[in-house]
């Protein structure tokens, strides 16, 4: 089922929780809301599943409005952060609510409930109570059960926050693969960044109850539209450094007390074309800064910290005022105070309006290069 | 030592408290109600010799002709007390107050709390006056006798349990109400939208989801309802005094209360009284087992059983 959401409003007294937000998600598509918390994401989801009237603005399923229909009336199977198992019933009076619900016939329950039991690996729990299962199989009844009466959508509310590290990348691959098979439309609500990369086809930034940009994780990371996704997304997380943007000698020139940058003449002009002002913010990823050697370097600086990852080091330098963080090859072999030659990757760096926080090296579409 | 001593000191307080004035009280009751002493032979019956104990008391009392109407009185009270108010009315108003606007919610329960806190005597006289012969009493007055339903008796001797259950209902449902309330808040919000989304009506999500978590309170509250009620008789002392036939609307307590404490036609019976009392308490006691039972005690404190994470 397609999903519309137009000029959609929510207030809460005079807070807004949803700001004016348009959002499209395609048939069959798997499509996450991600934001700190307090963003407006969870609000989204409760407005969709029906629990929250919108304040204004429309919700349609495949072209119709949906403002008024009830929960009920509306298909959507929903997975909690909490699981929100009903504690006196079993797995399998968990799993069979909706369909009781819906008074489907005694045999053709079981049946049902039996597959969808199934199809999540705890057929063999259906008599056990909640508190006699693991987080782990908490999840896959919730699962079971929002799946069980063959939903139309499928929303998800940070549904793996609460298990741990190695079981939710497991849940979050099953997750995924099953929402593939199924072909079924879901949004999946979520705070984690990588949860958010690795399962959705589409991302859609909030803060503050606005929509910051939407986008395929690949657009977000490479080409972020704001100064907040370019820092929201991606662990860890960008390198922001306050520049002045010049233009000299058929150049253009990123400067700052320490160092000097010159950048392409398209990336140049495309700037100047969108107005940069003179002071700009330089935003440029921890894999984007290398280490080189005496030769030829942007800046030199200072080994601050190093933290090991396994497979790189993520090591922070100092150089006058500012932090710079780097991922390089393990093992790094500097030590801490040392002074090392470093270079940046120009072609990777993203520039930002400092005032209105938006990209300068938009293009016509409205995507960054 | 001292270490150890120190918490009995800290509980003396209470334990003193509670072993004068209700384990010592509780066992002379006891021993008082195999004894024949009353008003003409206090001072002069060795009350605490076994010599001077019988079960004549307890004979008399399920011999007594007034045996039947007096428990039938007392089952009517406490049952249809406890199903319309103390459980039934504060259970509808818990969930009416929750399932509206938080601060209206506060609102009518405070309002419900009025009885309560009202002195019992002020309380139940407002309610004699209400139910007064016309054109004194204002029900009469404002109600039955301008509607043309009734023809302004004293209500009190025409209704008298309509009374007793009102005046007893209107306190006994706050206390309910006060936990049910609280109980129904505390239910995580995601329980009552799980449901929704899973397709129940706000009625389905009550009986299917709100309910059966709030079965801990539900199950106190009428287990402290009804030995509460059954213990109870001031409010019918004051407003009917058992009366207005014979016995009409004694309770037990109130018999009990009537033998041993008030001294006309040859009352004051201290002994007798206090074999009331006991049979009272072991009713009591059987009620509450019966209703752990009931309830299934056990199984709601239950420890939780995970053999794998």
């Amino acid at each position: 089922m397609k999903i519309a959401l137009e000029a959609l409003n929510k207030h809460f007294g005079k807070v807004k929780a949803v700001d004016n937000l348009d959002l499209e998600i395609g048939d069959g598509e798997f499509v996450a809301l991600l934001g700190p918390s307090g963003c407006g994401k969870t609000t989204t989801l409760l407005m969709l599943a029906g629990i929250y009237k919108p304040t204004s603005g429309h919700i349609c399923f495949d072209d119709r409005v949906v403002n008024h229909l009830l929960p009920k009336e509306r298909n959507i199977g929903m997975v909690f952060q909490s699981y929100a198992l009903y504690p006196h019933m079993t797995t399998f009076d968990n799993i069979a609510y909706p369909l009781k619900l819906k008074r489907v016939r005694r045999k053709e329950m079981k049946e049902r409930v039996q597959r969808s039991a199934d199809m999540m690996g705890i057929g063999d729990l259906l008599d056990r109570k909640p508190a006699q299962l693991s987080g782990g199989q908490q999840q896959r009844v919730a699962l079971a059960r929002a799946l069980v009466k063959e939903p139309a959508i499928l929303l998800f509310d940070e549904p793996l926050s609460n298990l741990d590290a190695k079981l939710r990348l497991r849940m979050r691959g099953e997750i995924k693969r099953l929402q593939e098979d199924l072909g079924v439309t879901a949004v999946y609500v979520t705070h984690d960044q990588v949860e958010a990369m690795t399962m959705a086809s589409r991302i859609a930034v909030m803060n503050y109850g606005v929509l910051q940009t939407y986008g395929t994780p690949n657009q977000l990371y490479n080409h972020p539209d704001t100064l907040f996704v370019a820092g929201f997304i991606g662990a860890p997380p960008m390198n922001f450094l306050e520049m002045t943007f010049e233009e000299r000698d058929n150049g253009f020139y990123l400067k700052t007390q320490a160092l000097e940058i010159r950048i392409s003449a398209e990336r140049g002009a495309l700037a100047k074309q969108n107005n940069v002002p003179q002071r700009v913010i330089m935003g440029i990823r921890p894999e984007n800064v290398s280490i080189v050697a005496e030769q030829d370097p942007d800046f030199k600086a200072e080994v601050y910290l190093i933290e090991p990852l396994g497979r790189e080091d993520l090591v922070t330098f100092r150089f006058v005022d500012e932090e710079i963080r780097a991922l390089v090859p393990a093992p790094f072999d500097g030590r801490i105070g040392e002074t090392i030659c470093l270079k940046l990757d120009k072609e990777k760096a993203h520039l930002f309006n400092p005032e209105t926080e938006v990209s300068v090296l938009r293009t016509g579409n409205g995507r960054s290069s | 030592m001292r270490g150890q001593l120190a918490p009995y000191m800290f509980l003396s307080p209470t334990l003193i408290l509670v072993t004068l004035f209700f384990f010592i009280p509780l066992v002379m009751v006891f021993i008082l109600s195999f004894t024949k002493l009353d008003m003409t032979n206090f001072g002069i019956l060795e009350w605490w010799k076994p010599v001077n104990w019988s079960l004549d008391n307890y004979v008399k009392i399920f011999t007594n002709r007034f045996l039947s109407r007096i428990l039938g009185n007392t089952i009517m009270y406490v049952a249809v007390t406890l199903a319309l108010f103390n459980v039934g009315m504060a259970l509808v108003i818990a969930l009416i107050t929750t399932h509206i606007k938080r601060r209206t919610g506060f609102a009518f329960r405070t309002l419900w709390f009025l009885p309560r806190i009202t002195p019992v005597v002020v309380y139940t006289m407002m309610w004699r006056a209400l139910a007064g012969p016309a054109p004194m009493g204002l029900i009469n007055k404002y109600f039955l006798v301008p509607l043309g339903i009734g023809g302004g008796e004293y209500l009190l001797h025409t209704h008298p349990w309509v009374f007793i259950f009102l005046v007893n209902g209107f306190i006994g449902a706050s206390f309910g109400m006060i936990l049910f309330a609280s109980a129904i808040e505390s239910i995580p919000k995601d329980y009552t939208i799980a449901s929704k989304v899973d397709g129940a009506t706000t009625w389905q999500t009550i009986r299917y989801v709100e309910l059966p978590m709030i079965k801990w309170p539900l199950l106190f509250v009428t287990t402290y309802q009804t030995l509460s009620l059954l213990t109870s008789f001031e409010q019918i002392m004051l407003l009917t005094d058992g009366g207005p036939g014979l016995y009409q609307t004694e309770v037990w307590s109130l018999t009990a209360y009537h033998r041993a404490l008030t001294s006309y036609f040859g009352n004051t019976q201290w002994g007798y009284g206090a074999a009331w009392s006991v049979v009272l308490v072991i009713i009591g006691i059987v009620m509450a087992v019966i209703y752990l039972r009931v309830f299934k005690f056990g199984e709601l404190v239950e420890e939780p059983k995970i053999d794998q994470l």
